[in-house]
């Protein structure tokens, strides 16, 4: 059986990149390093792209890959900065107004949540994955997506609480 | 507060404006075609590593180096005068006419004499018998007369010094002996030298002397064992021998 050819690649790279793109900054710290999470993504499926099938969709395996690979970067970008910066914690700013305020902390507090927890609610929340798809795409069980979810939308809760209440919501 | 709906509306403003560049696809494979290439220098290059260390021995095994090469001290290979040998003879083909030398080089040591007087010298003996070996170390006295062994068709032709270290030279004549590795057991990494053009066997022996064996011509081999005292004139005294 043919498999995907270099074409199928370009075009698939061009209707799926910026989306991929998206998770990949929602997953990471930097705009840089989301660019090249991703191109080291589709490298790794580029590797092995003539094997995929033609008439099913690349995008769930590249999804896969490119969200496992953010998961353990940051897992060793976390190590080392804590480590190497010891920064004081961030002091909150006043906004224009209090929604763009919430969404910004909001982002804020999504980037301190651990990997995997920010993983099940970038999946869950930005891509609209089903707890069944997110538990197959991170290779864990439902039962641990209903609980990342549910511990990190409480973390955000409680963030969002002690950062708010001082500007008077 | 709905916060998922806070959730997804926070995320979708902090990625709207981003795009990846139209050379996405052109920049991964590159980066794929990079890879690729130093995949591949990195395979070479372990193979080439692995290749090598594999077939040093092997190398080392089937070079023939020149009798020497791996010593200080260039031997004479044709059996002539080295200068400054602390002792030197004319060699002399047994059993042939070669002309004695005339004047025994100058020194003071004296020539072994592996005969039945066996006079305590130790420059070699310009006597027809023993003129085959030309060359020999100072301070080397004969143990005994050269003893002759026999064995079914072979004849062995045993001579033995010892002094300023020990030595011994076997001259084995048998029909049909061709190949050095008759003339004993080949050592697990043979190291191959050779003597007069002939290939011969190298090995250190297990007390720290040294053994060369090699086919002087069909039917006549030659075995040269040294002590440890002397295995650095191993080479020089097998090139004087002429049996």
């Amino acid at each position: 059986m043919r498999g995907r050819d270099d074409g199928s690649f370009v075009e698939f790279v061009a209707e799926r990149g910026n989306a991929l793109l998206r998770t990949a900054i929602l997953m990471c710290h930097s705009r840089h390093d989301a660019e090249d999470a991703l191109q080291s993504a589709l490298e790794k499926a580029y590797r092995h792209w003539d094997r995929l099938e033609p008439d099913t969709d690349p995008e769930p395996y590249v999804r896969r890959i490119l969200v496992n690979l953010l998961i353990s970067r940051a897992r060793r970008w976390r190590v080392l900065r804590e480590i190497q910066v010891a920064r004081m914690p961030e002091v909150p700013t006043t906004a224009p107004t209090h929604e763009v305020e919430l969404r910004g902390t909001l982002v804020d507090e999504l980037r301190r949540l651990g990997p995997r927890q920010r993983a099940v609610l970038v999946l869950r929340y930005w891509e609209d994955l089903s707890e069944l798809q997110t538990a197959e795409l991170l290779g864990c069980s439902v039962g641990t997506v209903k609980s990342q979810a549910s511990r990190g939308l409480a973390r955000l809760r409680e963030r969002i609480d002690v950062t708010m209440t001082p500007m008077g919501r | 507060m709905d916060l998922e709906n806070e959730l997804r509306l926070a995320m979708a403003e902090h990625v709207a404006d981003a795009t990846v560049g139209g050379s996405l696809a052109m920049a991964v494979r590159e980066r794929h075609r990079r890879r690729v290439a130093r995949r591949r220098v990195a395979l070479v290059t372990a193979a080439v590593g692995l290749l090598a260390t594999a077939m040093a021995p092997a190398y080392q095994a089937l070079r023939a180096t020149p009798a020497g090469d791996h010593r200080p001290l260039r031997p004479s290979l044709g059996g002539t005068a080295v200068p400054n040998a602390p002792a030197q003879v004319q060699p002399t083909s047994p059993g042939t006419a070669r002309p004695a030398p005339s004047a025994a080089p100058s020194g003071t040591s004296q020539t072994p004499v592996p005969s039945a007087t066996a006079p305590a010298t130790t420059r070699p003996s310009p006597l027809p018998g023993l003129s085959w070996i030309g060359y020999l170390p100072s301070g080397l006295k004969a143990v005994g007369p050269c003893v002759q062994q026999s064995a079914g068709t072979r004849r062995t032709t045993v001579c033995r010094w010892n002094g300023s270290g020990t030595l011994e030279v076997d001259v084995v004549r048998a029909p049909g002996l061709v190949r050095a590795e008759q003339l004993g057991a080949l050592p697990v990494l043979p190291r191959y030298v050779t003597v007069h053009g002939n290939r011969a066997i190298y090995l250190v022996r297990p007390d720290g002397g040294s053994q060369l064996v090699w086919i002087d011509r069909p039917g006549v081999g030659v075995i040269v064992i040294a002590g440890p005292s002397l295995s650095d004139q191993l080479t020089r005294i097998a090139a004087g021998i002429r049996p």
